[in-house]
């Protein structure tokens, strides 16, 4: 045994030491924020707070009692930090850039800032803790006891001690002191603490030696050989128990969101951090450490079972094993190991957890009360810091007087499991607030209420075993008898162990609620805004985002907060920019900014109620933020909208080439038309100029001559006239130039009149009209004089192509089928090649031989002019020999 | 660049397999394969299996660090060649 | 020495007929062609000092004459006068890469018609 004044003193001693190195540490980091206090060994070490007496004592107590288990609380930590990538590098990163002081202030800062959810996961950490830190004044008050027990450890060991609070009280009171003197010293209340970083990064390093050293002790002077040391070994190691498998998943997980979501695990990784390439070092340094300190518990269990007496407390084996077999200094050591790992995480934990009740508990109600106050000077600032330490009293004491109350019973490890289970029930929200736009503080706070509430429900309440709140009976069969409602069993779920069936029921109830709760309500725009700023932080960012928020506040009200809450040196810095006319209303930017510096020292939704005060108006502007807010989603969309714009424009363009083109075409058609009118129009003019001038030149023609010449100009006179009218009937003719009188009229008059115009030029040409069938009663839509022309049109073309040696032409009408009428001129003439069948109705289109007289527009009028009444004009061979033109029309029956 | 590239799509696809393979191996049922009555030199075998993969786990994460590191290098000495910083970067 | 032989080839009867007189009287001897193929016929029978050619022929067209006239070793000297109308630009300059003379544009006048001839078939018989 050591005596109890020795212990005190190398206790203090060792204190001193660490005060010294965070004193240290204060200053070098002031002098050189980069250095070494910033490197990625301290921070790796500090993070290792994880392993708290839990782990130093209560490893080796769980391996010699359930085996293998104790591993999956260092897995889960393992597999998350090596997967840091994955989350835990967004995480960090936003935790880093939005300076958040704790869990809390992250959750509530990226729910839209909601004081509600800062202060419900204070509560829940605040209870949840309690047990914690319970179990580490219990840790430290055995191992005290053990090591200066009168009657040596063993002895010590193998009964049961009761506790010595007033040991524990003076150890909580030494806590208080150091937490405070080391945390809260700093008038700068900043989010990072490096002093007190530097004293746990030494501490880390203590009771990993110092546990390694108790392994190495043991298994160089105890075991010596392998097959020694697994004599006795559990037989759970060599095959899996009942209900291993979900244990075993379970208490993976949980360790895994543990090492993430224990509030002084958020502080020293997220809150402490100061660069990726900490956090990326820690990926693989961390794992390490944690696989170095659990190397030789097995060892040491296997020890402890072969060479202490039956019912020695495994627990306590570090400690006791080397102090029964002669290894006094090494039990020392293990001691300074225990006090080291517990008072690491006492000191942090309180100190994570009184900058989460003052900036989410007092801030808040003092703001709400006024009760911040309004004196110059320190005043405000001094609140804070008060505010802080007696938040730090608070916790530990509250920790003493649970171990007081519960006289903890209980084993370490099932203690801080219980604790565990508690704490992680922000991860669904943190996961949401990261990943998913959609999440808001309404599910948020229904899923970490429920969750709590089960939490408290099935797993915290019943482990005083009847002592507090809830009667034994009720553990046992349910309240009022109502067995589903069972605390170990709900709905009748008692396939796990109590802590799984906490774990799955409290995990299931708040990550459903928080989804349901959330697409139940739309985030309000400051939510919004927040989720965009947390989740696309590896987006570039930009200056705009300060575009959102517009508020208006003046300077020198914004000042005031400022100089109260920050202290006059940073507020310096911030206002006076030795602008030679200081700006009455401030900038969004220094509003911003200001309040960015606030949320640094109390919290976000504190830095926004403070801020408030003073704006006198505020806009979230919702097109900015609909611009803001998923930039991923808005790129996606832009791209598609860009995508389908492209197709559309790739459609116009070629709707457009296609106009184009046939533009083109009527172009050149217009052009080739002009270029054939004028040809049209210059062969007669050619023959009448030369003619004339011939007649002019030429007195001494005899009068036959002169006349013949005189006949062809008149003649060719007569064919530019007809041209001329053609082309006006044309233009006449094209779309909407020209409206007809339509009436309903009896095609067969216009035929008979047609072929009275057409007899005079029959009968020169010796051709010969027969009149065949004639429909009765037909009635046709359109113009009669315009059908007359088109009729006069064919029958003079027969008459004047027939080459035939008894030239007729003959005229039929008839109605045909499917309500139309049809007249057709037969002639007995050549003929039409079949390839000159649709030409002839082109323009200024004539037969090769045909030349004289026609001006080739006769046929493309007149089959305009059909078309134009609804019906078609065309080109077939006549039965025998000879051209058949067919004019076919709707009949109209009223 | 390419290279680098594809390098740093090589790496951000290791980091992502990293954690899926660390779980794969670390809980049932693959770890029931290794809680045999077993022993390798006087040792149960599940406990050279668990510590044997930590150690491969801690190994792949270092070399992993490695390679973004020298990512992270790479990135911003491209951000400084551009003249801009990435979030975050203090 | 026998006359001056002008081959006229277009496809309007009158315009021949007018070509015709005015040439006649000027003491050229004339051969009219209506068409491209009666054309060819005729250049291809007898020897002639011009060649006035109509450019918008039915069936073979004055351009595809012309080709052939350039492409005969004996015609290829043969002074030939197109006759264009305007606005017919792309029908000139093919006539003038095929190797047209001389250019005269309907509606002419007969003064010019018969100088240009007289000029073409005197630089031939030289």
């Amino acid at each position: 045994m050591h005596q109890a004044n020795f212990v005190v003193f190398v206790c203090i001693t060792y204190v001193a030491i660490l005060f010294a190195v965070a004193f240290a540490g204060d200053r070098r980091a002031r002098k050189n924020p980069a250095g070494l206090l910033s490197s990625p060994l301290v921070y790796t070490l500090s993070i290792s707070i994880y392993c708290s007496s839990w782990t130093f004592f209560g490893s080796v107590g769980s391996a010699a009692k359930n085996g293998l288990e104790f591993l999956t609380i260092y897995l889960g930590p393992t597999i998350v930090f090596a997967g840091w990538w994955l989350f835990l590098r967004k995480l960090v990163t936003v935790g880093r850039v939005h300076h958040t002081t704790s869990i809390a202030d992250f959750i509530s800062a990226r729910f839209g800032k909601s004081p509600v959810l800062g202060a419900l996961i204070t509560i829940l950490a605040l209870v949840a803790i309690t047990p914690y830190i319970a179990l580490q004044l219990k840790a430290l008050t055995a191992s005290f006891q053990v090591i200066t027990y009168p009657a040596g450890a063993v002895v010590a060991a193998s009964r049961p001690l009761e506790p010595d609070f007033a040991v524990a009280f003076w150890l909580a009171a030494g806590l208080c002191l150091f937490s405070i003197v080391f945390g809260v010293r700093n008038i700068d209340v900043n989010e990072r603490h490096h002093g007190v970083i530097a004293a746990i990064a030494v501490e880390a390093l203590v009771k990993l030696v110092a546990f390694m050293a108790v392994g190495l002790w043991v298994f160089f002077v105890l075991s010596r050989t392998p097959d020694l040391m697994f004599r006795n070994a559990p037989a759970s190691l060599m095959s899996p128990e009942e209900g291993f498998a979900a244990r075993w998943v379970a208490l993976c997980f949980l360790s895994g969101a543990a090492v993430i979501c224990l509030p002084r695990q958020f502080q020293v990784t997220v809150v402490e951090n100061s660069s990726e390439e900490q956090i990326r070092t820690a990926s693989w340094m961390f794992p390490l450490y944690l696989l170095l300190i659990n190397l030789f518990v097995i060892p040491i269990a296997m020890a402890g079972l072969n060479n202490l007496p039956p019912g020695s407390d495994p627990d306590l084996f570090v400690l006791t094993l080397p102090m029964t077999n002669g290894g006094e200094t090494v039990g020392l050591l293990a001691f300074l190991g225990g006090f080291s790992s517990a008072t690491s995480m006492v000191i942090v934990s309180s100190i994570a957890l009184s900058t989460m009740i003052s900036n989410h508990i007092v801030m808040p109600l003092a703001l709400r009360f006024s009760l911040v106050p309004t004196g110059g000077g320190q005043s405000a600032r001094n609140f804070i810091l008060v505010a802080r330490r007696m938040s730090i009293v608070f916790t530990i004491f509250l920790g003493f007087t649970y171990f007081w109350i519960s006289r903890t019973s209980g084993a370490l490890a099932s203690i801080g499991l219980i604790s565990f289970c508690g704490l992680i029930q922000p991860l669904p929200s943190l996961i949401a607030g990261l990943y998913w736009h959609r999440a808001t503080h309404r599910g948020a706070i229904a899923g970490l209420a429920a969750g709590f509430l089960i939490w408290a429900y099935t797993l915290f309440l019943p482990s005083f075993k009847g002592a507090f709140l809830m009667s034994a009976d009720v553990i046992a069969n349910g309240p009022f008898g109502l067995n589903w409602l069972n605390p170990h069993a709900l709905f009748g779920l008692d396939a796990f162990d109590p802590l799984v069936h906490a774990l799955f029921w409290s995990m299931t109830v708040n990550t459903a609620l928080l989804v349901i709760v959330s697409l139940l309500r739309e985030p309000t725009p400051l939510t919004r805004f927040q989720a965009t700023l947390f989740i696309d932080i590896f987006r570039r960012q930009t200056e705009s985002e300060l575009g959102v928020i517009r508020r208006t506040a003046r300077v020198s009200e914004l000042r005031q907060i400022a100089d109260r809450i920050l202290g006059p040196v940073e507020s310096v810095s911030l206002f006076d920019k030795g602008d030679v006319e200081p700006a009455v209303i401030a900038s969004d930017e220094l509003i911003t900014l200001v309040e960015t510096r606030l949320a640094a020292n109390v919290g976000a939704a504190s830095a926004r109620s403070l801020v408030s005060r003073v704006v006198t108006s505020e806009t979230i502007s919702v097109d900015e933020l609909k611009r803001l807010a998923g930039e991923a989603e808005q790129i996606r969309a832009y791209s598609a909208e860009l995508e389908s714009k492209s197709r559309q424009i790739e459609a116009t363009a070629a709707e457009l080439a296609e106009a184009n083109d046939r533009l083109r075409e009527i172009d050149v058609q217009k052009d080739e038309f002009l270029s054939q009118v004028s040809h049209e129009v210059r062969t007669p003019m050619t023959s009448i100029r030369s003619f004339s001038e011939i007649l002019l030149k030429n007195r001494d023609l005899d009068e036959s001559r002169k006349l013949h010449f005189l006949g062809i100009i008149q003649s060719e006179s007569f064919r530019l006239t007809r041209l001329l009218d053609g082309i006006l009937d044309l233009n006449f003719l094209e779309p909407g130039t020209q409206t007809w009188e339509v009436t309903v009229f009896d095609p067969e008059t216009a035929i008979d009149q047609a072929i009275e115009t057409c007899e005079p030029l029959a009968r020169a040409a010796g051709v010969r009209i027969k009149r065949g069938r004639r429909s009765r009663n037909a009635r046709v839509l359109g113009s009669r004089d315009r059908l007359t022309q088109v009729f006069i049109n064919l029958v003079s073309n027969a008459i004047k192509h027939n080459t035939s040696a008894n030239p007729e032409v003959v005229v039929t009408g008839a109605a045909g089928r499917k309500g139309f009428y049809e007249a057709r001129v037969t002639d007995n003439g050549p003929g039409i090649p079949l390839k000159d069948r649709e030409l002839i109705f082109t323009k200024f289109f004539r037969g090769q031989k045909a030349r004289q007289g026609g001006v080739g527009l006769g046929l493309p009028i007149s089959r305009q002019i059909v078309e134009r009444f609804g019906g078609d004009l065309s080109c077939t061979s006549a039965k025998t020999k000879g051209a058949e033109f067919v004019v076919r029309l709707p009949l109209r029956f009223d | 660049m390419r290279r680098w590239e594809a390098d740093a799509q090589g790496t951000r696809d290791a980091a992502t397999l990293l954690p899926v393979a660390a779980a794969f191996l670390f809980l049932p049922p693959f770890l029931f394969v290794f809680i045999a009555p077993a022993r390798v030199a006087g040792i149960p075998l599940v406990l050279i299996y668990v510590f044997g993969v930590w150690a491969a786990i801690v190994f792949s994460a270092w070399l992993l660090a490695r390679r973004h590191a020298r990512m992270a290098e790479g990135a911003s000495d491209a951000a400084d060649a551009a003249g801009q910083r990435l979030p975050g970067q203090h | 020495m026998s006359k001056t032989r002008v081959l006229i080839v277009e496809d309007e009867p009158h315009i021949v007929e007018s070509l015709s007189f005015i040439l006649q009287r000027a003491d050229f001897e004339v051969d009219t062609a209506l068409d491209g193929t009666e054309a060819l016929r005729r250049l291809s029978r007898h020897i002639y000092s011009v060649l006035i050619l109509d450019i918008m022929l039915p069936g073979i067209s004055g351009l595809d004459v012309l080709r052939a006239v350039r492409s005969d070793r004996a015609l290829d000297r043969l002074p030939v006068i197109v006759l264009t109308a305007k606005g017919q630009a792309a029908d000139r300059s093919a006539a003038e890469a095929f190797g047209a003379t001389a250019f005269i544009t309907k509606p002419f006048s007969n003064t010019e018609i018969v100088e240009r001839v007289c000029q073409l078939a005197a630089g031939v018989s030289k």
